[in-house]
């Protein structure tokens, strides 16, 4: 495993979101983080990948602390893709996608042909090349995500963080969008870990999932290991039904009921 | 595709060059005791009359560099400070940077007096010392424990230090005497003073030393610009950069303040026009805003010059005039 946290504590002031928490993300694996609003895993995430700093504990890269570790280099092991980025004012996606070779560069940032051949790839993969001269702006959700997408993958890490991915997006795109990591991940042999909100998608596409609640973390494994009954009363408490799915075999939630006197209004499964 | 948007701000270079000539032309031959323009390179290679020779090199020349340099550098610092706090209302002048500056040239120049020009070199520095004491407070008051600085806070808190800093200017004012009120007076009006050839010396260096800095930096600039996780992500040490970069911005526009007086907008107009005519690249758009910075500001002072006979409108005042309409429909467009 290169990738690995030991009791890391994260939170903001007094309070604590992430209460010593010890994570190992297996390589070359789809990894879901899951679990309610609030429980902590976009901090999780953002923790793992330096985007807030933790107050105890460790990750570990390759056996560095990432914290010792130079960002720039750090930037060329592994990508981040944060939840819903906000608008970038009449940039071009070859532009932005371009951006994503700044940890190879120095200085005022001319592109070598390697890194041209690395954009242009990026384009292809996740099928964005057919606007790249459009600005980012001008696309619709789904096309504005490849692209966010492609410019993680021009950064050409082995390892891939994404927040939340599929919000916002229909039906459709979402399972685009995960396909398509889907094929980075067979293909490329590329890690992935994702924050995803949709069960079944959770349980669809990753090899492992890491279920938290109120920031700690309540169970990891296999999709069967974490979709079951007891693990989801205890992480959304609620009643799940689950059942399997024909096509793929893995686990499904049908439906679900809240637990009478616990909290609710989560969203677990939007057909 | 990428060969055509370089062609465009190829475009775009040429036709602001051919534009910063003839208002640089026009600014040394317009104005009170003419200096024709077909006169004006005889004059250069030394075959002018006295009085020819006296208005390009002690007149005009110095007056209308020291505009294009104070433009540049106003023009560069709004851009940095637009990019760093992702902020398009921020501006040197908005969130009191120029106040700073102005405040600490006032106490400056009430002790220094008619000596002032005695201190042209001294002026930049006085200049960046009160600026950064003010822009220091402003990163203090706007830094929040554990999250750092929230780029909408620190334009805010600019804004209330904008106006403590002109209640001091007037406190400073009433106290001083009725000659030395006058300077004052003029230097908040963007009344531009230092135009002699020390002035120039001594604000050159600035641009020279930090405008490579800024513009090797474009890279860092495009991805501070973005957002904060992307740029962390992709290797920016973010507080660093930030804290450089900030300093740079307050350099740049106290260096221009300290010799032309409190102009604001410039910094904040020309990152827009610039970015509206060949995209948010800084690569791109860093040269634009420069050039615009640098000939809007000689075609203002050149029309304060020239609008009314008896007297001369500070640049100041005629770049508001200009400037405060466009304020006004950037805030309709970004709310």
């Amino acid at each position: 495993m290169r990738l690995q946290v030991k009791d890391i504590r994260v939170g903001y002031e007094e309070q604590t979101i992430i209460h010593d928490m010890s994570i190992q993300i297996p390589d070359g694996k789809i990894t879901t983080i899951i679990g309610s609003n609030g429980c902590g895993k976009s901090t999780l995430l953002k923790a793992i990948t330096r985007i807030i700093s933790h107050q105890s504990g460790k990750i570990i890269l390759d056996g560095k602390d990432i914290r010792l570790m130079n960002t720039k280099e750090l930037a060329r092991q592994l990508a981040i893709l944060p939840q819903s980025p906000e608008s970038v004012n009449g940039l071009l996606v070859e532009e932005l996608v371009s951006y994503g070779r700044y940890p190879y560069q120095r200085g005022f940032g001319n592109l070598s042909k390697k890194d041209k051949d690395v954009i242009d790839w990026a384009l292809q993969v996740t099928r964005t090349d057919l606007f790249r001269y459009k600005p980012v702006d001008a696309l619709s959700g789904g096309q504005r995500q490849r692209v966010w997408i492609a410019m993680a993958l021009a950064q050409e890490t082995d390892i891939i963080f994404l927040d939340e991915p599929t919000t916002y997006l229909d039906m459709a795109h979402q399972l685009e969008v995960l396909e398509l990591l889907q094929r980075l991940n067979k293909e490329e042999g590329r890690t992935i870990v994702m924050v995803l909100h949709d069960l079944n998608h959770a349980a669809r596409f990753s090899d492992y999932m890491i279920a938290l609640a109120n920031g700690y973390l309540t169970c990891a494994g296999s999709p069967v290991q974490v979709m079951n009954k007891e693990v989801l009363e205890k992480v959304f408490s609620i009643d799940a039904v689950i059942g399997k799915d024909p096509n793929t075999n893995k686990p499904i939630c049908m439906t679900y009921n809240l637990i009478k006197g616990e909290r609710k209004g989560e969203k677990i499964v939007n057909y | 595709m990428r060969e055509y948007k370089s062609k465009n701000v190829i475009k775009w270079l040429a036709i602001l060059l051919v534009l910063f000539i003839v208002v640089f032309v026009a600014g040394i031959s317009i104005g009170s005791g003419s200096l024709t323009v077909d006169r004006i390179i005889p004059t250069l290679l030394g075959y002018g009359s006295f009085k020819e020779d006296f208005i390009l090199f002690t007149v005009r020349l110095p007056r209308i560099l020291i505009l294009a340099l104070a433009g540049m550098a106003l023009a560069v610092s709004g851009t940095i400070l637009q990019s760093v706090t992702r902020n398009d209302l921020a501006e040197p002048g908005i969130i009191g940077i120029n106040a700073g500056a102005g405040v600490g040239i006032t106490i400056f120049y009430l002790f220094a007096k008619a000596d002032i020009m005695n201190f042209a070199y001294v002026m930049p520095l006085v200049g960046f010392a009160g600026a950064l004491a003010t822009a220091s407070c402003i990163y203090l008051f706007s830094y929040e424990k554990g999250k750092g600085i929230h780029p909408v806070r620190l334009v805010l808190v600019g804004v209330g230090f904008a106006f403590a800093l002109s209640g001091v200017m007037m406190i400073l004012i009433s106290s001083a005497e009725r000659s030395e009120v006058d300077f004052i007076a003029q230097w908040l009006a963007g009344n531009v003073w230092g135009t002699d050839w020390p002035f120039i010396f001594a604000f050159l260096p600035w641009i020279i030393i930090l405008f490579p800095i800024v513009f090797f930096k474009a890279n860092v600039l495009n991805l501070l610009a973005l957002n904060e996780p992307t740029a962390i992500g992709l290797g920016i040490h973010l507080k660093q950069e930030r804290l450089k970069l900030l300093c740079i911005a307050v350099a740049l526009a106290a260096a221009a303040v300290s010799v032309t007086g409190g102009i604001a907008f410039i910094g904040l107009m020309t990152p827009h026009i610039a970015k509206r005519l060949v995209g948010p690249r800084h690569q791109f758009f860093l040269p634009i805003a420069t050039l615009t910075g640098a000939t809007l500001l000689m075609f203002a002072d050149t029309i304060g010059r020239s609008v009314l006979e008896t007297a001369t409108i500070p640049a100041g005042i005629v770049v508001a005039l200009i400037g405060a309409p466009y304020f006004l429909y950037l805030l309709k467009s970004v709310i």
